[in-house]
């Protein structure tokens, strides 16, 4: 004779989300089982079986998630839902925790944060940005690099050149 | 091209259920159909009798796992090796050897010793869920739960490189050692990292690359037709048309940003701003110009402008009463998905918490949203079932993806109640390769039922659910004053996009970066892009492109 296997449980890196803790959990059947097995015991047998029905009840709600458990699983595995999931979430945590190791070891940055770095078509560049061009609003000659700033008060936007509009001494106390 | 139209495999059964169906057909089903009893949460079970516990038809007993016979509909016992009085009665009478779990309603061999699955067994249990709706009439759960129609949407190929290949490339012998097209550093004009980010993203989508350098927005023709002289697409145009010139010296895009402030009155601030917000209202801006003068929308009514057609997906909201189990399904529009990290979900105090965090992921993240969520019970619903307020559950799904998939991981929290904003600088996985399907409606809803076998209304067999990534934007840095830089994968190499700065990068460095919008492409569309950007260009307009020989 035998019992129905238990299938093995796959492992998986991220929690299963079949059970949800949401959903009340065979309780049910439980709380009917334990009226009966009242029932069913002597009277005067009920202080020391106590512990003995507990433990039961226990039993009986463990076996039954667990087999409900495996039982979900096995669908999954069967109809082909899994996907190797294990397989390449696991390739992929290693290759991240690889990658941060070797980014993280001070000789093996080669990475300088410094600006002087030259850039892959044999390239440097300044800090800040010293193209030349006409703003297309006023007209002068603007650097890259202070141009946005410059159009902004150019066109009359950004908190700065509103205050400078309005001239109130309320708005400038309340926003110095 | 596609994935396989199934999302699941259809699993052999064992010969002893052949022989069940061979012989019985589905009567068995139809009978026990009455018994099914089904839980808000999708669960289904076997109720015997409504007054009594099951009890084993030999021993009486009510321990162990309980069984009903699928041919004399007996109620069986299996508690231990030694006391399987299912197993028993399998033995003893011949034709008796398939069973029903009364627990989980799944089908049960005893011959083999293995739980089998049957369609049409599974098309019962469906059709109980579905049953119990029926007289109401918002289909919820009923429309969602009909055969399905496979409804062919035109993929997008139009947007594909064919039409761009014929007018500007030819293929050059050299062009492997050469950089790819497009690669071209973008000045900062003061605190506009988060623009400059985002515009090499767009610069190297698939579908916005390819419309705009097939000429589909004609600066020319844009300025006779429209009177409007403000026109963002024309000078997002003027962009790519400089950007892949195959000039290498740094772009300022300061006509952009000039044109862009002119758009955006409340965002025009030299200031640092939120990629992801500039992100957003560019394609808000595309689709505000280009919507409107668009060709007829589609039978399905989706916007054709650029940015719909790349970004647009949708996103299934279901909304259970946890009471009666009757769900109302919404369908919302979205450019992006924005995800929580796992770590902020504890905690309702704001203690942070000192023992080890746990190591987040993209499809961690992914699994967080899709997660169905118990809102509390100070959030109670009016159900039209049960006619009152009761708790739910909420879920939300993918009904359907868009061509460029971008994910936006939420970082920067902020509080209301202590005022006070934060980073949160913890380190995210995100995988090179992705696969959509289980976050799919179709996955989440199946799962939601256990799993069986059914064809769902909203099964989308007709786009691909496999995803390429090919570009990443990380912010470094404090909240306030932190640094964003792109990191783009071309040809299978991967650049770092640092304002003017453009460097090889190994895949290393990627991986460990701090990743703030993750842009994924369509496996197809990755592959015959890495195609495309091996060219050279040749120019057939007389202005902006200059034929270069070599540009090494």
């Amino acid at each position: 004779m035998r019992t129905p296997d238990l299938y093995p449980i796959t492992e998986t890196h991220r929690p299963l989300r079949f059970c949800s803790s949401a959903e009340p959990f065979g309780v049910g059947v439980t709380a009917h089982w334990i009226s009966e097995a009242r029932l069913m015991s002597a009277p005067n047998e009920d202080n020391a079986s106590q512990p003995q029905l507990s433990s039961h009840v226990f039993d009986e709600l463990l076996d039954s998630i667990i087999i409900d458990v495996a039982s979900e699983c096995h669908r999954v595995a069967k109809l082909g839902l899994d996907r190797n999931l294990e397989e390449e979430e696991e390739e992929e945590l290693r290759l991240s925790a690889q990658a941060r190791a070797r980014v993280a070891d001070p000789s093996n940055n080669s990475e300088t944060n410094g600006k002087y770095i030259v850039d892959i078509f044999g390239q440097t560049h300044p800090p800040v940005a010293n193209e030349i061009f006409e703003c297309m609003n006023c007209g002068r000659s603007i650097m890259a690099g202070r141009f946005a700033p410059h159009l902004e008060k150019c066109m009359g936007k950004g908190r700065k050149a509103r205050l400078k509009a309005t001239g109130s001494s309320t708005a400038q106390t309340r926003y110095s | 091209m596609c994935s396989s139209n199934n999302l699941y495999k259809n699993p052999k059964p064992c010969k002893h259920l052949a022989d069940y169906k061979l012989k019985n057909g589905l009567c068995g089903y139809s009978l026990i159909q009455e018994c099914f009893r089904t839980t808000p949460y999708g669960r289904t079970t076997l109720e015997i009798s409504k007054s009594e516990i099951p009890r084993c038809n030999i021993c009486s007993g009510c321990h162990g796992r309980f069984y009903m016979c699928l041919i004399c509909s007996s109620v069986l016992c299996c508690w231990s090796p030694e006391s399987n009085h299912a197993h028993l009665h399998s033995q003893s009478q011949t034709g008796h050897e398939i069973s029903v779990d009364i627990e989980r309603a799944e089908l049960y061999c005893f011959v083999c010793c293995d739980q089998v699955y049957d369609p049409d067994f599974d098309n019962a249990v469906m059709c109980k869920h579905i049953m119990g709706f029926s007289r109401t009439e918002n289909g919820g759960v009923e429309s969602e739960l009909r055969l399905s129609k496979r409804r062919r949407s035109s993929f997008g190929m139009d947007l594909d490189s064919k039409n761009m290949k014929r007018l500007f490339f030819r293929r050059d012998q050299k062009s492997k050692s050469c950089f790819p097209l497009g690669l071209r550093g973008l000045n900062n004009l003061g605190s506009t990292c988060f623009m400059n980010s985002v515009l090499q993203v767009l610069l190297h989508a698939p579908p916005l690359r390819n419309y705009f350098l097939s000429d589909r927005h004609n600066r020319e023709i844009c300025r006779k037709m429209s009177s409007d002289r403000l026109c963002l697409p024309c000078d997002i145009d003027l962009m790519f048309s400089a950007v892949f010139s195959g000039d290498r010296t740094p772009y300022s895009p300061a006509q952009f940003l000039y044109s862009w402030w002119q758009h955006s009155e409340n965002l025009a601030t030299y200031e640092q701003h939120d990629a992801h917000e500039f992100f957003i209202s560019m394609l808000d801006r595309i689709h505000d110009k280009e919507g409107k003068e668009s060709l007829a929308p589609k039978d399905n009514g989706d916007c054709q402008c650029i940015a719909h057609r790349a970004f647009y997906g949708l996103l299934r909201s279901d909304v259970t009463c946890a009471s009666c189990g009757f769900t109302s399904t919404t369908h919302d529009p979205c450019m992006d998905i924005s995800l929580d990290l796992s770590s902020c979900n504890s905690n309702p105090k704001g203690l942070t918490s000192k023992s080890s965090k746990p190591n987040e992921s993209l499809g961690g993240c992914l699994d967080l949203f899709t997660r169905p969520e118990k809102l509390g019970s100070d959030q109670k619903l009016y159900c039209e079932n049960c006619q009152e307020k009761q708790d739910t559950l909420k879920q939300m799904s993918i009904k359907k993806l868009p061509l460029v998939l971008c994910f936006h991981i939420k970082r920067f929290e902020h509080s209301p109640t202590r005022k006070m904003s934060r980073k949160i600088d913890c380190h995210m996985q995100f995988p090179f390769s992705l696969d959509m399907k289980p976050y799919l409606a179709s996955s989440i809803v199946r799962e939601r039922y256990g799993n069986r076998i059914f064809s769902f209304d909203s099964d989308e067999s007709d786009i691909s659910t496999q995803f390429e990534i090919f570009a990443v934007v990380t912010h470094s840095g404090m909240l306030e004053s932190g640094h964003y830089v792109t990191y783009l994968r071309l040809r299978n190499q991967w650049y770092k996009c640092d304002d003017a700065w453009i460097t090889e990068v190994d895949e290393e460095v990627v991986r460990a970066s701090q990743c703030y919008l993750m842009y994924y492409v369509q496996k197809m569309l990755y592959h015959k892009s890495c195609e495309d950007v091996s060219c050279q260009p040749m120019s057939l307009r007389a202005d902006a492109f200059v034929p270069i020989a070599g540009c090494c």
